[in-house]
């Protein structure tokens, strides 16, 4: 157990040491900027405001087509609301990627993995423990954007949510399978650049290839092509073109599984997927030559 | 009888490839004592990196076995008794150098004011205390060497296992390395010495092995390598006329030949044979400057062993 600390404190050490405080700190803040923008303004009841509420707790919003269009009385659209918090999530989730990637692959970077993999603690142990400190430290990071979320929602609502934990619980496995599966690259390909591209590119295109069927197959392009401006009509597109995280583990055990599993048990394929994926990539890392 | 603190059996490694292998070691045996230094010399791509990396668990054997104090280098628990500075030290993390101790420390096992002393000590023992709060990414090749060799003595291993450790190292650390290295042996620690710099191989190795191509092809102490064999080296204030050479020649039954004005005698070298050539060189009047063991060079050594072998090929 104390050599898990050991490891979880140096991941940590490694994590805030480098840029990804600031960045952090600049997804936290976005929360908050979003509130700045609708402070002041009274929502209307009904839809919005529930659906509001859903946006700010559970980062997955706006699939409810009714309430497309409809206005704070001042301030910023709705939209333009989740647009804001869909790209957060989206800026969170390549944040993720991008640092996950990076730890992984300069702890175990020539020059750097020897000093680690020769001291005596076994391999799987090791990749175990920093796959735990990675899912922990970003688990962290989504714990304040979900609570800085909440704290919005509750300032400005006078609410407070009953799906924060749910919120908690599903972005942790999300981040939980994201980085299982660039353990996964990383166990296969030994290289950093494919480590660090490539989850990235799959959930993104992944995500595209999944936003852009919603749009083709719902009436929302019709309605905002008939009601509404550009700038409402770019921040509908933006807000469709960057991929519904939410969605990704979803959209990974579908493509490996079918939908028939995917859809019938989503979350208990999405963890068999997750951890298969981990089980492969630490058998993967532990039979390596380094 | 000491202790074997490394012992290693018909141990073989093949790279594999999509063009298929390259045999990188093969069926390489040896055995290491405790408490001595042992230094693996050879050509580059000889597959000195890859023995020590598959003797530190960095590297799956293709056959063969090889024991940390009778531990299956497989197995984890050998990584208990050695302390390892690898041949490339790039240390890609956010960490300060103290930093980077203490969680290889955590990994070795240490807590609380032991892992504290541990890390003091090691910072001490290898003149880290300049740069202990620098990012170990913006260390210099110096100061990045000296960290390794902190990282490496941090456990106080039984068994060291360097990789080059004077490499990027300025002449003056370059000695006190030389000197630590000695006072860990007179500890007791054994230590298994990989370098290009066979002077200081020479200087501080007890026993030396000559890989090449994956193949041990020499194995002994220094003095055994450098000496054995080659007979004396006799120097005279005038050279020698060929008249007396004939005569020792034929008196001793040895090989005698002149090399730059000086006299090399080579066969059985027994002290009884010495003081009868030095009776006989006086008898003739022969004023002696210098008779001497005659030596090579670690280095002449090397390049002797490898052409030999390329030679036999």
């Amino acid at each position: 157990m104390s050599q898990f600390w050991s490891v979880f404190r140096a991941t940590m050490t490694e994590f805030w040491g480098g840029r990804t405080k600031y960045i952090v700190a600049v997804l936290v803040i976005g929360w908050f900027l979003l509130f700045f923008f609708t402070t002041g303004v009274e929502v209307e009841a009904g839809g919005s405001v529930k659906v509001f509420k859903m946006a700010g707790v559970r980062i997955d919003v706006a699939r409810d087509s009714r309430i497309l269009g409809e206005r704070f009385e001042k301030g910023i659209d709705f939209l333009c609301a989740i647009a804001l918090i869909v790209s957060l999530q989206f800026f969170a989730f390549i944040l993720v990627g991008v640092s996950s990637a990076r730890n992984i692959t300069s702890t175990l970077s020539k020059g750097m993995v020897e000093f680690v993999l020769s001291q005596p603690i076994p391999r799987w142990r090791y990749f175990l423990y920093k796959y735990s400190a990675t899912v922990t430290f970003f688990s962290a990071v989504a714990f304040s954007l979900v609570l800085s979320n909440w704290l919005v929602g509750l300032i400005r609502l006078g609410e407070v949510s009953y799906n924060f934990l749910y919120s908690l619980v599903y972005i942790l496995l999300l981040y939980g399978v994201l980085i299982a599966l660039i353990y996964l690259v990383f166990g296969l390909t030994a290289n950093i650049r494919a480590t660090t591209a490539i989850p990235i590119v799959i959930v993104v295109v992944a995500g595209i290839l999944h936003s852009a069927y919603k749009i083709y197959s719902s009436d929302a392009f019709g309605f905002f092509e008939e009601k509404v401006g550009w700038g409402m009509r770019a921040a509908v597109v933006f807000y469709h073109i960057l991929p519904k995280i939410g969605e990704l583990p979803l959209e990974g055990v579908s493509a490996i599984f079918g939908k028939g599993i995917a859809f019938s048990y989503p979350l208990w394929s999405t963890l068999i997927f997750g951890a298969a994926a981990l089980l492969v990539a630490i058998s993967s890392l532990c039979r390596r030559d380094y | 009888m000491a202790e074997i603190a490394v012992e290693v059996d018909r141990l073989t490694k093949i790279y594999r490839s999509l063009r298929g292998g390259v045999l990188a070691l093969d069926e390489v045996s040896f055995s290491v004592e405790s408490g001595t230094i042992f230094g693996l010399i050879g050509p580059n791509g000889a597959g000195k990196t890859t023995l020590v990396k598959l003797l530190v668990g960095l590297l799956h054997p293709t056959a063969g076995k090889a024991y940390i104090f009778g531990v299956d280098t497989r197995d984890w628990r050998a990584r208990a008794y050695i302390g390892y500075l690898p041949e490339e030290i790039k240390p890609f993390t956010n960490m300060s150098a103290s930093v980077f101790l203490h969680y290889l420390g955590f990994l070795g096992g240490f807590r609380g004011k032991a892992l504290k002393r541990a890390v003091r000590e090691a910072i001490e023992m290898s003149g880290c205390d300049d740069f202990v709060k620098k990012n170990v990414k913006t260390l210099s090749r110096g100061m990045a060497q000296r960290l390794g060799l902190a990282a490496a003595f941090l456990k106080k291993p039984k068994l060291l296992f360097l990789d080059e450790p004077t490499s990027g190292v300025d002449p003056i650390a370059r000695k006190r390395i030389r000197e630590m290295l000695l006072v860990l042996r007179n500890d007791g620690t054994t230590i298994f010495l990989n370098s290009h710099l066979l002077s200081e191989v020479e200087a501080v190795c007890d026993r030396i092995s000559i890989l090449n191509k994956g193949t041990i092809l020499r194995e002994g102490g220094i003095k055994e390598l450098t000496e054995a064999g080659r007979g004396w080296r006799l120097s005279t204030v005038e050279p020698l006329s060929d008249e007396v050479l004939e005569q020792l020649r034929n008196k001793f039954s040895f090989t005698i030949e002149r090399v730059n004005e000086r006299t090399l005698i080579t066969g059985p070298t027994y002290n009884e044979n010495c003081n009868l050539i030095v009776d006989f060189l006086r008898e003739k009047g022969v004023l002696l400057l210098e008779f001497r063991p005659h030596s090579v060079t670690l280095e002449e050594v090397l390049i002797e062993t490898v052409e030999e072998e390329e030679t036999k090929k």
